[in-house]
């Protein structure tokens, strides 16, 4: 209900067409995971003026990201600016003490909170989401508008996965938008929420 | 917006790269990300993955006739866009799985005559037929059981293959052939049978031994805009190197995404 009315909240990913958004055992000093960075070579394109520079450039003129904390903490807490200054959304489920992100960030522990007052903060323009994490849990409150899948042609066999299994039924989704890019499909998909 | 582009060979989504005006006191991102960053480019231009011109479908698309000289094994499968090709609780009484019925949406209401099953847009109508065109059938012994190997008549009267690691004792199906001797042998056969047709392939987990042996030549992918959250999944125990795919063809219907993927050798 909430796309229709201001910006969307978009997932941006890169998955490969068996469901990876990472190799295998991504961690500190293999953020991507082994060979992940499979997933990334679209990206090599993000300042041409080709459909992967026109994806890019949406991603960049989001006006708020929305994190979890497991992809934060891995990207180094993007040295607090992911871009432009934006602020960074975080989402956990705990807060340590005394531990205040840098920047632009902020932690938060309730889903609808954060997409609320990410969606105030964007104003007119979009939120960006990323992470697995974060997709999952923004899905299962309703609060995810879109989703950005940037295919990759590959199957990666093994690694991280977007979707992880849940048994809260259907959601049903509807393709608004095909790019086609060097080595990704840039798919948009609205979520239509139910009422 | 940014007034800066990113530093190059760098992926903004998991690599801090704009470390230029941190403010005193922040945590900055190890410089290791940046190292690593172009470590993987390195490893790419390794493998000879340079950057190619961003002109969407390779080559092949263009050149490529539908029937090739040799017979390919063609998969085809709707798969939810979280992976999946059933809903949970897949058995014989319930072939698709608890709502897994969402994923044939893309077909015709179906019967018992295969035209039944023709789709009615005209995108999804060029794979359905192609489908049908196929002149031989490989299927796994799930999939051919649960579907009582359509009677022993997928379509057109073009025979099944269905590798075993056993031949059952009564075999009712005439046009069935059960193939003891690996999957090889059993790509080999159906290619043999289908002549100048590909073959069509149905089934996720002879899918995977496809792809294994090297034997898949293309995934026909309905993608379906739903996500169905648990049921089997398509691409489960493949290997960790990766199979590189060409996308060739992306037909878009109303209600599916065709995608169409060849298999880099």
């Amino acid at each position: 209900m909430t796309g229709s009315m201001t910006a969307p909240i978009r997932l941006y990913m890169s998955t490969s067409l068996d469901g990876f958004i990472a190799g295998p055992d991504d961690r500190a000093g293999q953020e991507l995971g082994r060979d992940g960075g499979r997933l990334f070579n679209w990206m090599d394109d993000r300042m041409s003026e080709g459909p992967n520079g026109q994806v890019f450039g949406e991603l960049m003129a989001t006006g708020a990201v929305i994190s979890g904390r497991r992809t934060f903490e891995l990207a180094g807490r993007w040295g607090g600016d992911h871009h432009g200054g934006v602020p960074i959304h975080v989402l956990t489920h705990h807060v340590d003490e005394g531990d205040v992100p840098p920047g632009s960030a902020k932690f938060y522990t309730d889903v609808v909170a954060c997409a609320t007052e990410a969606r105030a903060a964007a104003g007119d323009r979009a939120v960006m989401a990323h992470g697995a994490g974060a997709a999952q849990a923004l899905l299962q409150a309703g609060q995810l508008d879109e989703l950005e899948i940037h295919l990759v042609p590959v199957l990666l066999g093994t690694g991280r996965c977007l979707f992880e299994a849940r048994d809260t039924g259907h959601i049903e989704l509807q393709l608004i938008r095909r790019l086609q890019g060097r080595d990704a499909t840039h798919l948009r998909y609205r979520v239509r929420h139910h009422t | 917006m940014t007034s800066e582009p990113p530093s190059p060979a760098t992926a903004v989504f998991l690599l801090a790269d704009h470390q230029a005006g941190v403010p005193e006191g922040v945590i900055k991102a190890p410089p290791r990300v940046g190292v690593e960053a172009d470590a993987l480019a390195l490893a790419r231009a390794k493998e000879g993955l340079r950057p190619r011109p961003d002109v969407g479908f390779p080559q092949s698309h263009l050149t490529r006739t539908l029937r090739g000289v040799m017979s390919r094994v063609i998969l085809y499968m709707a798969m939810s866009l979280d992976g999946f090709i059933t809903g949970p609780g897949d058995g014989k009484e319930n072939p698709a799985g608890v709502g897994g019925m969402r994923l044939m949406e893309w077909l015709g209401g179906g019967g018992s005559e295969v035209s039944a099953w023709r789709p009615s847009d005209s995108q999804s109508q060029i794979v359905f037929d192609e489908m049908m065109s196929t002149g031989a059938v490989i299927t796994g012994r799930r999939t051919g059981e649960f579907a009582d190997y359509w009677g022993g008549d997928h379509h057109g009267g073009v025979p099944i293959f269905v590798p075993a690691h056993t031949a059952p004792a009564d075999n009712r199906h005439e046009r069935v052939h059960f193939v003891t001797e690996g999957i090889l042998a059993c790509a080999e056969q159906a290619k043999t049978a289908a002549g100048d047709r590909d073959v069509l392939l149905h089934g996720a987990y002879t899918a995977q031994e496809c792809l294994k042996a090297g034997v898949l030549d293309v995934l026909e992918i309905q993608l379906m805009p739903v996500l169905l959250g648990q049921g089997r999944l398509l691409f489960e125990g493949l290997p960790a190197n990766h199979i590189e795919l060409d996308l060739v063809r992306a037909l878009e219907a109303p209600k599916v995404l065709h995608l169409r993927y060849e298999v880099r050798r």
